[in-house]
């Protein structure tokens, strides 16, 4: 088909304008903190290029390790805790028992809340003398009690649960999604030939949501590599930096010590963390849709 | 028809136009933030015309925003007396503290800022950032102290801040709790202990604190120690790298530390500064050791009093912490000599007595002393008669030297001694590597 040259300057503005945001909004700072991260710079004072030193500092640097262990436990815990819980929930939700329409916006609710009023609201939940230890202690559980976001060993599991609370609603609409899509007359082949429920789902419905899968785990790898507010609402990475992931070390090092060089160091080691999560993502998911 | 057509073409260019340009200065301020940034010298702004080149302030708070900010009531006195036009930025002071290499570093750099004295700034001013303004300390900051003079000179002898206004700590407590169960003030260390102990068995938490988000509250106890301890030639030094984080001297400190560190709240961790202070509002804790910028609610009223830190060696003189605030310019300022006029309109009496809220002391020595209520009459007092000042662990090192003690102290308060080795090994190790990288600035 021929292209009027009217279509064609639209073409070209439309895509030329994400183009250019693109290009100047994403991939040009993505470069210049590649750049940055062989610097030594204050952010004021004159930049020094030191190679790969800041990279040389992270392999040694304990709290860095913190950050990546905290990033790998929130990865695994969160996402396990977030994708089994919401697909039980679709489950659940889908096989439209009474009052499902209820549960469904009960679970969908927490969405409408951003991450940071979420670490507000569990953070109060969660102080010393907030609603949890008081729960426990009136129904005598003073063992139960505990100083959720103050204690360094238990502080991170604590943001995992105010976190995975969220988070569960957003997986639970991405399954009902594929729930929908699973082709019904499939399930009633199966039943006739005699398959329980149990059967349906493992042979079934399961590989089914194979699709819908695969952008569960996408979508929450990437939320889990760059977790941020909830964490900074809730403890800024504290008690004594127990809870830091890489996005929060990060911010300390680039805006709290005027670090950029090694901020953007960690930078871009997110950003080759994701790109390997999304580059794995796109060669299961591009081949299907071409199919 | 052709009309309105080409009204709502340019209607629909602007916005992009505006995003064209918005696009080009971004990519210019990254190209800037990289490129040299040797300080230019200063432009002249051609005479003293202030009327019609106002200059901007970025000011910042600890709370949000209001129209009670004290700098905006001191932007209008100055403009009512002088006619020059002046305009206030407010943010929070954590945006502020993450943008301040973004302010000195910008082609249009707000002409006045507002920051902490001590080597926070100094750092900025050795690397010259900031605009000499010693023509402003000799004809019109006479007034101010010359030990205030000294924190706001750099190394070549130029003095580059005003200060305006300062505060004390102390450990605070409620005179009608140590009246109500027959307390009296310690003055050394064994009676503080021991006054701790009779609150805990009172059902009293002795020492309450809040370090969730602000760990830096924690810190105060080490300088405070250590200055008791070691005093204040040690600690500067420590501060420098001169001495080991894990050495003789500092662990001499954290034995102190864990006599009084049971006698802390255990929730330290898990609460925020402010609730920490509204147990002790509160009469739950029975004292508290936080600066005078701590918020006194109506309901405690004038029911709030102070005693130093108690002495533990007393051939040590009493040394006390006071974090001064202040102003600078950066050197890039297109309005210096505007800016300068502003600066020593400071320090003067008028405007301090606007900037110092709460507990704060004006700088200027000939501030009325009926502005002051007693509580602060005695803070100053306190400070006058302090053998040595220091501004506080950050403010005497730097932000990244600040951030290694605040964890390792809040560490220790919640955890005590049984962590001590890991605490003071980290925090060598990584104090250590800050100076090694990043000097001491």
């Amino acid at each position: 088909m021929r292209l009027f040259l009217r279509d064609r300057i639209a073409a070209i503005l439309m895509l030329g304008v994400p183009l250019a945001l693109v290009l100047s909004w994403v991939m040009w700072p993505a470069l210049q903190s590649i750049y940055i991260s062989t610097l030594r710079w204050s952010g004021t004072s004159q930049p020094q290029f030191v190679g790969l030193e800041n990279y040389e500092r992270i392999i040694d640097d304990p709290m860095f390790q913190t950050a990546l262990e905290n990033n790998i436990k929130w990865l695994v815990v969160f996402g396990l805790l977030s994708i089994v819980g919401g697909l039980l929930v679709a489950l659940v939700v889908h096989e439209q028992i009474a009052g499902w329409k209820f549960y469904r916006s009960a679970f969908f609710a927490p969405i409408a809340i951003s991450f940071v009023v979420t670490g507000f609201i569990w953070k109060w939940m969660f102080a010393p003398t907030g609603v949890i230890n008081a729960g426990f202690e009136s129904i005598g559980a003073t063992g139960l009690t505990a100083n959720w976001i103050g204690d360094p060993d238990i502080a991170l599991w604590s943001i995992i649960i105010a976190a995975t609370w969220r988070q569960i609603g957003y997986i639970m609409i991405l399954f009902l999604a594929g729930l929908k899509a699973v082709d019904y007359f499939t399930i009633e082949a199966a039943t006739v030939d005699g398959a329980g429920y149990g059967r349906r789902l493992w042979y079934v419905v399961l590989p089914a949501l194979g699709p819908s899968t695969t952008t569960v785990i996408a979508v929450t790898v990437i939320d889990s590599l760059r977790t941020f507010d909830i964490i900074w609402t809730m403890t800024q990475g504290g008690p004594f930096n127990s809870t830091q992931v890489l996005s929060t070390l990060m911010w300390r090092e680039a805006f709290g010590n005027y670090n950029l060089g090694y901020a953007s160091a960690i930078a871009v080691i997110i950003l080759l963390l994701t790109l390997g999560f999304v580059i794995i993502y796109l060669l299961r998911a591009i081949p299907k849709e071409a199919r | 028809m052709s009309r309105t057509s080409t009204d709502t073409v340019s209607t629909r260019v602007k916005p992009l136009a505006g995003l064209l340009a918005v696009l080009a200065s971004s990519a210019l301020v990254a190209g800037c933030a990289t490129a040299s940034t040797d300080a230019p010298a200063p432009t002249t702004a051609g005479g003293t015309d202030c009327v019609a080149n106002g200059i901007s302030v970025q000011n910042w708070n600890v709370g949000e925003a209001g129209a009670d900010d004290p700098m905006l009531a001191v932007a209008a006195l100055y403009e009512e007396t002088t006619g020059n036009t002046v305009t206030v930025n407010t943010v929070n002071v954590e945006v502020f503290r993450s943008q301040l290499p973004t302010y000195l570093t910008s082609n249009n750099p707000p002409d006045v800022l507002k920051w902490l004295a001590g080597s926070t700034t100094a750092g900025f001013a050795e690397a010259g950032q900031l605009l000499d303004i010693s023509d402003v300390w000799a004809e019109s900051l006479g007034d101010l102290p010359e030990g205030l003079k000294a924190l706001s000179t750099d190394t070549r002898g130029a003095q580059y801040f005003v200060p305006t206004n300062y505060y004390w700590w102390a450990i605070f407590y409620r005179p009608s709790l140590f009246a109500d169960n027959g307390y009296s003030v310690p003055e050394t260390w064994d009676e503080f202990i021991a006054l701790a102990e009779q609150m805990e068995s009172d059902g009293l938490i002795p020492v309450g604190i809040g370090t969730s988000g602000a760990e830096w509250v924690a810190t105060s106890w080490f300088d405070y120690l250590n200055l008791r301890i070691n005093g204040p030639d040690f600690h500067r030094a420590l501060l420098r790298g001169e001495h080991d984080w894990n050495g003789p001297e500092v662990r001499a400190v954290f034995e102190k530390f864990a006599e009084i560190q049971p006698y802390i709240d255990p929730n330290s961790s898990g609460q925020e500064w402010q609730a920490g202070l509204e147990k002790f509002f509160n009469k739950q804790a029975g004292m508290t050791l936080i600066g005078g910028f701590l918020p006194v609610p109506d309901s405690v009223g004038d029911d709030i009093d102070f005693f130093s830190f108690p002495t533990i060696d007393p051939s040590i003189p009493r040394v006390e912490e006071a974090p001064t605030d202040g102003f600078f310019s950066p050197a890039t300022t297109s309005n210096p000599e505007c800016a300068k006029q502003f600066l020593a309109f400071l320090g003067t009496n008028e405007a301090q007595a606007l900037l110092r809220q709460g507990a704060n002391i004006a700088t200027n020595l000939t501030f009325p002393e009926s502005e002051y209520s007693d509580l602060v009459k005695k803070g100053r007092d306190l400070l006058a008669a302090a053998a040595d000042i220091t501004q506080f662990y950050d403010r005497d090192s730097s932000q990244a030297l600040g951030n290694a003690a605040n964890a390792a102290n809040a560490r220790f308060i919640a955890q005590g001694p049984r962590v001590l080795d890991q605490i003071l090994n980290e925090w060598d190790s990584s104090s250590k590597k800050i100076i090694e990288e990043q000097g001491l600035d």
